[in-house]
């Protein structure tokens, strides 16, 4: 058997030997994440949308004036097959725009760059110079449980199970554990598959939870007692807890326990004793409440209680990434033109509310805001058909869109586009963001997590099964 | 140095190309193109497990115990009250603590979630600190309110104001009894290694709670709370 002139097979082995090696090192023994620097923290803002949304009512919105949209040409045969119905929408803020736009309105509402469609608030839009939309999305399922989990972890789930860890766990990670609740989960699902546990979800349903979680409940041990119990804890290992800790549970319950005991002692929870009653409030909930415009139950209870607590968690140092679910009940296959718009609406009022508050909250004791750290991912698990069907409803849709903001995030941008007929993804261009249905990338939920966590300083190895690619068009 | 280059490039383009091997018969759609597919053998697929599996497999990998087997076990572990109700954690308002916080904890409603999240988590911990503070207090309060020790759950083989300097051998009696109840761990008569700490455990509670004076049932009583919350907060309890 020949060989390169003048290679002899000991040398072949040699470097043959050296070349495996370093791919065993970057694959087994190197760690899968590098820890970011604490010099600039970062904080992530997850916002979940939970049933899936219509496309044309926010992020990509169609000129209802237009004939080829208008019912007769949507439904007819080579006609567009998108019929954004605007005028079928029963609510009231909906309705008081295209009543503004007459004698032709298009539902369509511009603000700088960015095309927004009826449904999404003026407290919201304010922010368009920070805003980055990614349009023509593929979703890839058209199944609740599957799109949700693709887009929280940005792998494609295993059947209904999710596949890899939540975004906001690995940016908890990434960011180290210095924050009582590094990451806080409001109302929503997320996941922590091999991480310290540090960086698991605490998940919440109310600033009551949230309390629940950073104060002991009932009796106190004496303290002396206290003492004792923790020194037995970390001094005693038995055979049992070998035997458990095969896979590595042992060693996780003691890093939670720990964990707990800080969570406990730590002062957060004077943040989140969220009341009406004027005469109970702190001065800061009073503030918040004003920003956040909470004044009654339901408000406390709904998107902007769920946005307040997001905003405590992250303007006190309490979380380094928050996840919450702002709005839900979205699936409309029925009566899509009375409720769809009014829950989107309501999303995306606390949403824009929640934003200008980090606006004007101190980071530290630095001459910066909250909102210079904060980088925003806002998501459904797919969109909704262009077309009504019979029943006033709009059924699954792959295509769809998510909304972006950040230190490292273009603003004021629109990327990606999704096409004239039956509404379906087009192809984009990474660099320019532009279409390109000749020779652009499809986006996925994973091109986004990998670019996202790049914006911010951190690292994506963990998606290198999903070959994500990097958008580049939106980073800074 | 140049030959070497030749031989590491030529060794990582063989690594990067076996995963996709020219297996296929001519394609009927495209004729003269080949089908792409990953070859039948042993390369698993990207991100797959190891697939070298041990010739004997020694148990089930281990695991958290889930809300709901926790909701069935307490009063198991805790017996009754005086009233004769099963011992579990109550919440401050008054609810029993595991429905109160079952969501808040992932436990399926199969309405909002399906599967359960069986990680040990921080959040998860930090309940079962407030449980077993609560419970210990509970099954205490019915064990100091029964005279024969029969009918006791903690204090099965010792009186209320023994310690494990007036009744050494009822105290350690007593822990290999709770190892068992609450752990499943059996401890033989003459193993000390598993119950050692747990007696000086118990002294600390004691003497914690006696200070300098000598010690009374109350402070027996604290001895005794330390070593049930050690239990109920202890891997054992929790990992199976």
């Amino acid at each position: 058997m020949s060989s390169p002139k003048g290679m002899t097979r000991r040398r072949f082995l040699e470097v043959a030997g050296l070349a495996s090696g370093a791919v065993i090192l970057r694959s087994g023994l190197l760690p899968r994440f590098a820890q970011a620097s604490t010099e600039n923290p970062q904080l992530l803002l997850f916002v979940y949308f939970s049933g899936g949304w219509d496309q044309m009512l926010c992020w990509d919105p169609r000129d209802m004036s237009e004939p080829r949209f208008q019912a007769a040409s949507a439904y007819s045969a080579g006609g567009t097959g998108i019929y954004p119905a605007y005028d079928l929408v029963t609510d009231a803020a909906v309705r008081a725009l295209l009543a503004q736009q007459a004698p032709s309105p298009t539902g369509v509402q511009p603000a700088g760059n960015l095309t927004f469609g009826p449904a999404v608030t003026p407290s919201l839009m304010e922010h368009y110079s920070d805003l980055c939309i990614i349009r023509g999305l593929s979703m890839e399922t058209l199944t609740h449980e599957v799109g949700r989990r693709y887009f929280i972890t940005g792998k494609f789930p295993r059947g209904l199970t999710a596949n890899g860890s939540a975004l906001p766990s690995v940016v908890a990670y990434q960011e180290g554990r210095s924050r009582d609740l590094p990451n806080l989960a409001i109302s929503t699902e997320s996941y922590n598959d091999s991480l310290p546990a540090y960086a698991s979800p605490i998940h919440v349903n109310s600033a009551g939870d949230v309390l629940d979680v950073l104060r002991p409940l009932g009796l106190q041990l004496a303290s002396a007692s206290d003492s004792a119990v923790r020194d037995f804890e970390t001094t005693v290992d038995t055979c049992e807890h070998q035997t458990y800790n095969e896979n590595g549970l042992v060693t996780m319950f003691r890093d939670s326990r720990a964990k707990a005991r800080t969570m406990t002692g730590s002062t957060g929870s004077q943040y989140f004793s969220f009341t009406l009653n004027p005469a109970l409030q702190s001065q800061d909930v009073r503030n918040l409440f004003s920003a956040m415009q909470i004044a009654t139950t339901g408000d406390l209870n709904g998107p902007k209680g769920k946005g307040a607590i997001a905003a405590q968690a992250l303007c006190k140092d309490v979380s380094q990434a928050v996840s919450v679910q702002i709005a839900q009940g979205m699936d409309d296959h029925f009566n899509w033109d009375t409720n769809h718009a009014t829950t989107l609406r309501n999303g995306f009022e606390a949403l824009g509310l929640l934003i200008r508050h980090l606006k004007s909250q101190p980071f530290r004791d630095t001459a910066t805001t909250v909102w210079d750290h904060t980088t925003v991912l806002c998501f459904s698990e797919f969109a909704r058909t262009p077309l009504v069907n019979s029943r006033n409803g709009r059924d699954h849709h792959l295509t769809s869109s998510c909304l972006l903001a950040g230190p490292g995030i273009r603003g004021n941008v629109v990327l990606g586009a999704s096409s004239d007929l039956n509404l379906t993804y087009r192809k984009m261009n990474l660099a320019t963001g532009q279409p390109d249905d000749g020779n652009g990338t499809l986006i996925h939920p994973s091109d986004v997590h990998a670019s996202v966590l790049k914006s911010m300083g951190l690292t994506y190895d963990h998606l290198s099964n999903q070959s994500p690619q990097i958008i580049t068009a939106l980073l800074k | 140095m140049k030959q070497s280059l030749f031989v590491l490039a030529a060794a990582l383009s063989i690594s990067a190309c076996d995963k996709l091997m020219n297996y296929g018969a001519p394609n009927g759609n495209s004729p003269g193109t080949t089908v792409q597919t990953s070859p039948p053998g042993t390369i698993p697929p990207v991100d797959h497990p190891p697939l070298d599996r041990p010739t004997v497999i020694a148990s089930a990998a281990s695991q958290r115990v889930t809300i709901a087997q926790l909701r069935g076990a307490l009063p198991v572990a805790l017996g009754d009250d005086l009233a004769g109700n099963g011992i579990t954690w109550v919440y401050p308002n008054g609810r029993p603590g595991l429905d109160v916080v079952s969501l808040t904890l992932g436990e399926p409603n199969y309405i909002d979630t399906t599967e359960e999240d069986l990680s040990p988590s921080p959040l998860y911990l930090k309940f079962m600190d407030d449980l077993a503070r609560d419970a210990c207090d509970r099954v205490l309060l019915a064990d100091y309110g029964r005279s024969a020790s029969a009918d006791r759950a903690l204090l099965r083989y010792v009186d209320l104001s023994d310690t494990a300097t007036s009744n050494r051998s009822g105290v350690d009696q007593n822990l290999r009894y709770l190892k068992l109840r609450f752990h499943g761990v059996k401890v033989a008569e003459a193993d000390d290694a598993p119950i050692g700490p747990l007696r000086n455990l118990f002294t600390q509670g004691v003497q914690g709670s006696a200070g300098a004076a000598s010690s009374t049932a109350n402070d027996v009583k604290e001895g005794w709370r330390v070593v049930c919350n050690a239990l109920l907060t202890a891997p054992e309890f929790h990992i199976y």
